[in-house]
Order: C-alpha cells, then structure tokens, then sequence
C-alpha cells in the first residue's frame, strides 16, 4: 500500500516534458503507421503485453476499483464491437487503409486488436491524468494558466457531479448502487435520470466560473509583476 | 486610512457610499445582514469585482451582472486583501494540497510546506491529499496555512468561522494576532465572533446597502431568544419513547483513498467511527458536533445508506435500515444538505410553486419568498434555497429531518426565520430533527440535546 501510494506520488513530480514524451510515445505505440503484414504479429503480441502492462500500472495509480470499471464498460462495449466486426468480417469490408491483410485469420486478429489498442487507449489516458499536476503549467505563462483553469475545471465538475448524484440519492430521486445492482429496473431509472445529474452539474458549475477566472487572473497578474 | 466608494449596476446603486477605515494594525468587524450585497462588498474590497472581461455567455448575462457594474472610489486608494472565504472550494485553484501551496506560494520545499500545514492542525499526511477528500473544517484550516505563507498587507475573512472547530478558532485567532503585530490590515465579515471580540478594534453593521460603524457590537437578536423560549414552553410535554433512529456498535473503517486516520499526538491510526450507539426518540430532537474531520458526516451517510459499517446495526423506526428500500427511506427521512443547490432539481421558483400542493406548505413558501415566479434556483440567496428546500421535502410522512449545518451562511435574522419555520413545521408535521453544526450560538440557544463526536467516538451525550 505504501510502496503503491508513494510510486503515484513520485510520478507527480517528474518532469511535465517526459509526461508529453509518454502521451506521444502511446499514440504512436497505438495508431501504427509503421506495421506490415509481415510484422503484425509481432506487433499484436507487443501491444498485449504492452496493455497488461498498462492496466497493472493503472491499477496500482488510479486503484483498483477505477480500473474495474473502467474493464466492466468495456466489456460491455467489447460485446456490441463483436457484433459490428462479424458484419464487417462477413461483408469482406476493408478493415484497414493503412495496410492490404490476405488471410482471414489476419483479419480476425485485426479486428480483435481495435478493442484491446482502446482499452491500453483508455488507460493510458488515465495514468496521464493522474500523474499529471497543474503546477507543472503555470511556468508557461498566460497559456500554462489557461491549462491549469481547464484541469482545474475538469476536476471541479467531476467533484460537482459526485457532490450531486450523492444528494440526489439521499433526496431518493437517483438509486443507488446496491439498488441497481439488486433491481435491473434501477439501471433505467438512472438513465433517465442522468440528464438531470449533468444538468445540475453545469448550473452548479455557472455559480462558479466567474470566481475562479478571477483567481486565475490574480495570479497572471502577479506572474507578470 | 480611509476608503470610501459607491458600486453601481444598471443606475441602481447596490452599496452607497461604503467607508472603511483601516490602519495598519487594525482589526474591522462587520457583521448584519448576509445578502449578495454583502458578497459584492467583499468581492471589491479583495479586487475580484468589477470585472473588466465580461463572461460572453448567452443568455446567461443575468447571473453575472452584478459583477459588472461601475466601482467608483469618492476617498482613498482601494487595497487588494486576501481573501479567506467561507466556500473554500470557490477559491481553491488547483486538486491537491501541495499543489496549492506549489502555485500560490513561494513555498515550493515539502517540508517548509509541512511546516505550514502543522501551524493549522493539519499533519504531514495532507501533504498529498487531493482536496475533494477534506472536510469542510479542513479546507478552511488549508485556506488559512495558505494565507499564512502569503506576503499580503491586507487580509479579508469572510464568514469562514462556522466551519472551524475550537482548534481552528485558536489557530484563526493567533494567526490575527500575527497579522496585528506585523501591523496588517484586518477585515473580519462574521456572525460568530465571539472568540475574536478582544482583537476587534472597530466595528460596523451592514444593513441593505450600507455600512454603518458602532461603539460596541451587536449581539444575537433579542428575538431570536423569545422564539427559542416560546418553543421549549410549548415542547415540554411532547417527547415520547418511541424510538426513531438507533446506531448500535457501530465501527466504520474506510477513510477516503484507502488513508486511515492517524492521530497526531500517538501516530497511531484509528477507525473513523468506533462503537458509535446512540437512539433518537421521537421529539428528542439532537444536534451532533464535533472537530473537523471527527465523523460527523460519516454518521449521516450511514443513516442514507451510502455507506456501510462493518460492525453494528443501524435502525430506523426499529427496522433495520437495508430493509428499507430508497424510495421508503428517504420518505421516513428527509435531508437539507449545507448546500442546498444539489438538491434542488428545478430550476424555477414557479416550478416549486407547483410542486408544493400542500396549502399549508404554500402559505408559508409565500410568505418567506418573495411572489416572483421567475426567479431562478441560481439567482437566490443560500437563505432562500434552504426555505425552499426544506418545504419542497417536507412530507406527513417525514419522521426525521436531518439537516447539515443549518444556520450555516445565514445572518440572524435567516437564523430566525429558518427556526421559526422549523418550530412551525413541527407543530404541524410531528418529526424529529437531528442536526449537525459547528455553530456554538446555534447550540447554546437551540438547546437540543447534544452528540459530540471526537476521533470517531462519541465522547458526550447531554
């Protein structure tokens, strides 16, 4: 637990540089250009390795529970993918532009690797968010603080969010999740109710803005003093 | 030195020639009314209204044209103070603690950071911790290391009393000290001010939309004691035995981020509730307080089900409260958060207005709220949300009402509507409130049988 809780502390504070460095290294690692048929195979059993890799890591910054989420979703959209692909591999759709696959086993192993390239996506997205710290920003002037106002709002309407769908809960307009998890009827409920969550969340976040712009502000101009 | 201006929107004149005299060393206190005219006043006085850059929002403008109105200085030169409010996260800039202290202060070193936070009764372990997982006691006690380590001549405390326990109010009243002999200024915007009086060197009142300056403060309204005493006189003989909410043995471990508490003192870690029993009965009404961070939102979560102790049973009307299901529990129970505009889901008074069938209900919504059907749930005051609030929830079926920090941001005059209305509410719907408050005037006067709270056990039961 410690040696977890210390790794995500030691990664906040490594330079922003090598934390672009890794974002740009993933896209390429993810979007290949580069591979061919004759390679592709090695670069399918890479990426493997690479993701289970990934989601160790991601599980030991961001907990366990985050990342099991995260899983569950995406096995949910695993299900309907597999649905689409079977058309596309039935109907001999083109796949992919970027390289011609001759073989059908090929192609299957194309079609699988789309998926597991959007979890390893996925989680990648979510150690960069983590170990990523506003602070970092604010030496790049007016447009390092524009970055740090986005952070900072990104996080403040994940915390209003929170905030709310935990009031609406004890005000019992939204269940909970023993509830969905005991009743399906529940998960519909929600649904519904979901408009209403973000749009407390955006009118919660209007009570808001124009406060922290200022703040903002204030530190451009004592930046600039 | 002396500042005096007037602050314009639209040709009406919301704040009419204000005058604050501070000198270097001195301590202004200004307590009165709590309005939105009160929160312009602190916006200039610490240079975040007016506003030059206007929010081009559509259809929004209404929300933000207060802040763009027209300052104008008759006297003096206008001051930047630092600001230490009462809604922490409004002035927090960044997630975390350390990152806060990174890029507000020239603090950069972990331990000179440390240092900071030990000076406010926060330990090393908040070094890291992200803000969202603070209690409010302990974001205001951040607020205060952070204006600690600021190099500001002036400083502003907005209304942050209410969230600090007797820890908090030590630390708040040295760091004023501080500021004293290091001759800065001081503005103090309070209703409970009590503890602070010996530092006081001048007062004022605001009222409406001006400041008016006093020989001597003015304490709790005379009112608000006649009420109280009216309404014991009328409760004595209504308590019963009947048992409406019970905590048996109960223990809760999970602190947020997998953190335990440590205690400063030993270094030893402690659950965050420990053995907690106690039973509400019906018309014995309780108010639970506690220090920052004690677990007193914890013992409200608990009775909502959002989380779930280890150990002990909790029941609500002799029923075992998983076997309830939401719809019923929150019908038996009904909560008024701190911040009401969670709660809130509509966004019209008139909406509200409709909603509420009950005549009773509606006479008393009219009365309180003014009759403009267009306001909207984000142009009120926090007074007005929790009025509404608490009539839109307030059913016959409503057994327990559990309000977090009710006087909360209110002035004594809300303080004394808001109970008026609760004595009322009472008499007509028959619940129990269980009330959680930091405020030492609100418990002394209220006189509710008390819960105190402290590492996770109860410690006092009165």
């Amino acid at each position: 637990m410690k040696l977890k809780k210390k790794l995500s502390q030691k990664l906040l504070f490594i330079p922003l540089w090598s934390k672009i460095l890794y974002l740009i290294v993933n896209a390429i690692i993810y979007f290949p250009f580069f591979i061919t048929e004759t390679n592709f195979h090695k670069y399918i059993l890479f990426v493997l390795i690479y993701v289970l890799f990934n989601t160790f890591l991601a599980s030991i910054i961001c907990g366990k529970k985050t990342i099991l989420i995260i899983i569950l979703l995406w096995i949910t959209g695993l299900l309907f993918y597999i649905l689409s692909s079977v058309i596309f591999f039935l109907c001999d759709f083109a796949i992919t532009p970027t390289m011609s696959l001759s073989t059908p086993l090929n192609k299957i192993l194309y079609l699988s690797l789309y998926p597991i390239r959007m979890l390893g996506i996925f989680l990648n997205g979510f150690i960069f968010i983590q170990i990523l710290s506003p602070v970092q920003f604010l030496k790049y002037g007016k447009f390092g603080l524009k970055i740090a106002l986005v952070l900072r709002s990104v996080n403040f309407i994940t915390d209003e969010f929170k905030k709310n769908r935990q009031a609406l809960i004890m005000s019992g307009i939204i269940p909970d999740d023993e509830e969905i998890k005991k009743n399906k009827k529940n998960i519909l409920l929600m649904l519904k109710q979901s408009p209403l969550l973000i749009t407390l969340t955006i009118r919660n976040l209007f009570l808001w803005i124009y406060w922290i712009i200022q703040y903002f502000k204030k530190i451009e101009k004592k930046e600039l003093k | 030195m002396v500042l005096n201006f007037s602050y314009y929107v639209k040709n009406k004149t919301l704040l009419k020639n204000i005058k604050i005299e501070s000198n270097e060393g001195s301590v202004l206190l200004i307590s009165g009314d709590i309005n939105k005219n009160l929160l312009l006043l602190s916006g200039i006085l610490c240079g975040l209204i007016p506003s030059t850059d206007k929010l081009d929002i559509e259809h929004l403008e209404y929300l933000f044209q207060d802040y763009y109105g027209k300052l104008e200085i008759h006297q003096g030169i206008l001051e930047e103070y630092y600001l230490i409010g009462d809604q922490p996260d409004r002035h927090f800039l960044f997630s975390m603690v350390f990152e806060e202290f990174m890029g507000r202060t020239t603090l950069k070193k972990e331990n000179e950071i440390i240092e900071k936070l030990n000076q406010a009764d926060l330990d090393s372990s908040f070094y890291f911790r992200k803000i969202n997982t603070l209690s409010g006691g302990e974001k205001t006690k951040l607020a205060i290391a952070l204006a600690m380590s600021s190099d500001s001549k002036c400083f502003l405390f907005y209304n942050c009393v209410p969230w600090l326990d007797n820890t908090g109010r030590k630390i708040l009243s040295n760091f004023i000290k501080k500021l004293i002999s290091e001759n800065k200024k001081t503005i103090i915007f309070e209703q409970e001010y009590d503890f602070l009086l010996p530092l006081v060197t001048s007062f004022a009142n605001f009222e409406n939309n001006t400041l008016k300056y006093e020989k001597q403060h003015i304490k709790i309204s005379p009112k608000l004691y006649t009420l109280i005493k009216k309404y014991k006189n009328n409760q004595s003989d209504f308590s019963s035995d009947e048992c409406i909410l019970n905590f048996k043995n109960v223990l809760f471990n999970n602190y947020p981020n997998n953190l335990h508490k440590i205690d400063q003192a030993t270094g030893l870690t402690y659950p965050l509730l420990n053995n907690i029993s106690f039973t509400i009965t019906k018309k014995k009404h309780f108010i639970l307080t506690g220090e920052n961070g004690s677990g007193k939102s914890t013992i409200f979560n608990l009775c909502f089900r959002l989380i779930k102790p280890q150990i002990g049973e909790i029941t609500l009307l002799n029923k075992n409260i998983n076997d309830f299901n939401r719809n019923e529990l929150c019908s038996y129970i009904t909560y008024i958060s701190q911040f009401p505009q969670y709660q809130l889901i509509h966004h019209n008074l008139s909406d509200y207005k409709n909603l509420i069938k009950d005549d009773f209900l509606q006479d008393k919504l009219n009365s309180i709220i003014p009759n403009s059907d267009n306001l909207s749930v984000i142009q009120m005051s926090l007074f007005e949300m929790k009025i509404l609030l608490l009539l839109s929830s307030i059913n016959s079926r409503t057994k327990l009402l559990m309000l977090d920090e009710p006087s909360w941001g209110l002035d004594n005059k809300q303080i004394f509507s808001l109970l008026n209305l609760l004595f009322d509410l009472m008499k007509q719907y028959d619940f129990t409130i269980f009330a959680i408050t930091h405020s030492k005037e609100f418990i002394k006067n209220i006189n509710f049988n008390t819960l105190e709270i402290n590492k996770g056990i109860l410690i006092n039961e009165t």
